[in-house]
């Protein structure tokens, strides 16, 4: 699971380039986006991405070497079952998707087998999210606070526990390569 | 948040079914977040203290239920959606022999929608409109009000969209009353989504955008299919944008007799 805000596209697009073709896993983004603008965003990471990016509908099944960016004004929840659950709940933290609300979902329900990795963002939306991760048995990656453009995302996750690492995006993108 | 186990949402669910709550057919993690939330709002600290309050204060089991079965009044949410149906429907809304069903999880967020994007629009209605709201055993008797902030809201979910609302809807200060009248019947409901079938009337056009969501996967499937037999032929019906029918096979079977049933599912043009 990849979540961030202001700053972070570009990360994600050049993660999504340069992850190995092969990646076996699910990925699901979580990136806080304006809620009226719902097309374009999955394009424009589909533009270098290895993997084709895809906006998930309600009770999609979660599949191997997919990657489901979290759609424009929707909550993205991992529901029992394998599936994906979206909700048009409040917001939450001022978001909707919320990457809290995302986290915590996805670590309630696949528990250790949840990886995630916060990268830069301009609220503190997601740091509680990663502690569930954490707390659950997951593993947590943590973006070099000195290379993210907008900090407060992950000195927000910093300040509220010790992730199990903390890498550049380069750093990030050679670890997802040897999973 | 309060963390909840699976098997406390289950036993939840079995609580809840005494109190007139039926909800073997809900999303479990939509359940957790309405429980979580509740939660947070009464400083509950665990499970059996929220069961004890459910169970004793009529204010918590209000508040949960508002939780499951509403949204917030987010007026025009999607209001692109909202353009794009009115607009392919106008024939059927000019139509007085004609008659609309919209099914909503809200206290009127999406019924209020409605009237206010046909007024904008300029859409002539003549037709009937039922509203079937899954408020459950809480009818809304009461003139649905919507404060400044949920207009607010709807202008800014419109003015992104659009700039017809600069035209037509320019809020002033103190000025966010909407005025029109609901031709529309408040029925008493259960929150069972088999209580959807039942109906005396059918539909020419049926919007239900945003109320499958909250329904776990067989729940699903027997709203779609329950939308399908409360639907006349040439019928619209209107799920929203990230509604899954791809996965319903037994969805496109029923379809069979429904041939020229329009389906506007999202708006990358699966219709």
């Amino acid at each position: 699971m990849i979540a961030g805000s202001a700053g972070s596209f570009q990360l994600v697009s050049k993660l999504l380039a340069e992850l190995r073709s092969d990646f076996r896993f699910p990925i699901v983004l979580c990136l806080h986006r304006l809620k009226n603008i719902t097309s374009g965003f999955d394009e424009a990471l589909n533009l270098k991405s290895t993997k084709q990016v895809h906006e998930p509908f309600d009770k999609e099944i979660l599949k191997n070497g997919k990657v489901y960016l979290a759609p424009s004004n929707y909550h993205l929840l991992a529901e029992v079952g394998n599936t994906i659950c979206l909700s048009v709940d409040e917001v939450y933290n001022y978001s909707r998707p919320s990457i809290d609300l995302t986290f915590d979902s996805f670590s309630f329900v696949h528990r250790e087998k949840v990886l995630g990795i916060i990268l830069s963002g301009a609220n503190s939306d997601g740091a509680k999210g990663m502690l569930k991760v954490k707390e659950r048995g997951g593993y947590t990656i943590v973006q070099q606070p000195d290379e993210a453009s907008v900090k407060v995302m992950v000195n927000s996750a910093l300040a509220l526990f010790t992730p199990d690492e903390i890498l550049t995006i380069e750093g990030i993108i050679a670890f997802l390569n040897t999973l | 948040m309060i963390e909840f186990s699976l098997l406390e949402l289950r036993e939840f669910i079995s609580i809840s079914n005494t109190y007139g709550l039926s909800l073997n057919e809900y999303s479990l993690i939509t359940l957790r977040l309405a429980l979580q939330r509740t939660c947070e709002d009464f400083k509950i600290k665990n499970f059996l203290d929220f069961v004890r309050q459910f169970q004793q204060s009529n204010e918590v089991k209000v508040a949960m239920h508002k939780r499951i079965f509403t949204h917030p009044k987010d007026l025009l949410r999607d209001a692109g959606n909202w353009q794009f149906v009115l607009k392919r429907s106008e024939a059927i809304l000019s139509n007085k022999d004609k008659r609309v069903l919209i099914i909503d999880n809200s206290v009127g967020a999406d019924i209020t929608s409605f009237f206010l994007l046909c007024k904008l629009l300029k859409i002539h209605l003549s037709c009937t409109v039922d509203w079937y709201s899954f408020y459950g055993s809480f009818v809304v008797t009461d003139p649905i009000m919507f404060s400044a902030k949920d207009f607010e809201i709807a202008q800014s979910n419109l003015l992104s969209n659009s700039s017809m609302l600069e035209e037509y809807l320019i809020l002033r200060s103190g000025d966010y009353h909407f005025d029109f009248n609901y031709p529309i019947n408040k029925a008493e409901i259960n929150a069972d989504i088999q209580s959807l079938l039942p109906f005396q009337n059918k539909y020419d056009f049926v919007l239900s955008q945003n109320v499958s969501l909250k329904f776990n996967f067989a729940g699903h499937e027997r709203f779609f299919k329950s939308c399908l037999f409360i639907s006349n032929k040439n019928a619209v019906l209107f799920f929203g944008t990230r509604e899954n029918l791809k996965q319903f096979s037994s969805f496109w079977q029923l379809k069979q007799p429904y041939k020229e049933l329009n389906y506007f599912i999202n708006e990358k043009g699966y219709y």
